[in-house]
């Protein structure tokens, strides 16, 4: 049987330690970052597997959302955030197995973020609370969990209505 | 698309690692047994469609001036049931 298990290192390797790089972003221009900041997703995201390498960039502006950037690809980036400030009792179900492949030793490294859709009208804004980003932020190691069940919606309106 | 005809018990071997297995049928049910490594994500169709078109859709969305979507976000953060949350969250 062929083993065929990914390293997140090699997906880094291209910088030395310490050493910084650089990318433009359609949105948000030039972005600049350090080595220590990349993420790696393996598996890369649903419909964007080839985009296994992200940024996370933080601007004032936006705050708490964050921008989750590929620096290998201008156009690809989300806008994610902390699923629990608007659904402060969101618990997805994260197997042993999904901590597992993030290399999650401590549950203290496991960060939860939720990709969010913007509308043309704010107040239609939604949040993807079916397939939400986990990472091992201590390791730097991501990806997007796809929860089984129908607990929770890929459209889920952050504002409620009522 | 490769199109196969299996019985109950037969076997789907894809590549060096994958095997695919029909476990049971009842009625219009199949049940599918998936056997590959556990770096190899498996889906259900319309699962995987669906978070993949909302990555998709979420892209696109962003995909427009930092100012825009600030502003945007300005005010979705107003809206007082978000405000109540994230000093509950923090």
């Amino acid at each position: 049987m062929v083993m065929t298990t990914m390293k997140a290192e090699s997906l880094t390797n291209d910088l030395a330690a310490g050493e910084e790089g650089a990318f433009q972003h359609s949105s948000l221009g030039e972005i600049s970052y350090k080595k220590d900041d990349l993420l790696t997703f393996p598996q890369g995201l649903l419909g964007f597997e080839k985009k296994k390498r992200y940024i996370l960039v933080e601007r004032e502006a936006c705050h708490p959302f964050q921008w989750m950037l590929c620096p290998d690809d201008a156009n690809v980036g989300f806008l994610v955030v902390n699923p629990l400030i608007f659904q402060p009792d969101y618990s997805p179900n994260i197997s042993r197995r999904e901590l597992k492949e993030l290399e999650i030793d401590n549950p203290q490294s496991l960060s939860m973020y939720v990709i969010i859709t913007l509308k043309e009208d704010f107040s239609a804004t939604t949040a993807n609370l079916s397939g939400p980003i986990l990472l091992n932020a201590e390791k730097k190691i991501g990806k997007q969990l796809v929860l089984l069940d129908d607990s929770y919606s890929t459209k889920h309106r952050i504002i409620n209505t009522d | 698309m490769l199109v196969l005809t299996r019985r109950l018990g037969e076997t789907i071997v894809i590549g060096d690692d994958i095997v695919i297995k029909i476990v049971d049928i009842h009625g219009k049910q199949i049940r599918v047994g998936i056997e590959a490594p556990s770096e190899v994500s498996v889906y259900r169709g319309e699962i995987y469609d669906r978070i993949m078109q909302e990555n998709k859709a979420a892209v696109k969305a962003s995909a427009t001036d930092e100012n825009a979507v600030a502003a945007k976000v300005k005010k979705i953060l107003a809206d007082k049931n978000i405000a109540k949350a994230e000093a509950k969250a923090t």
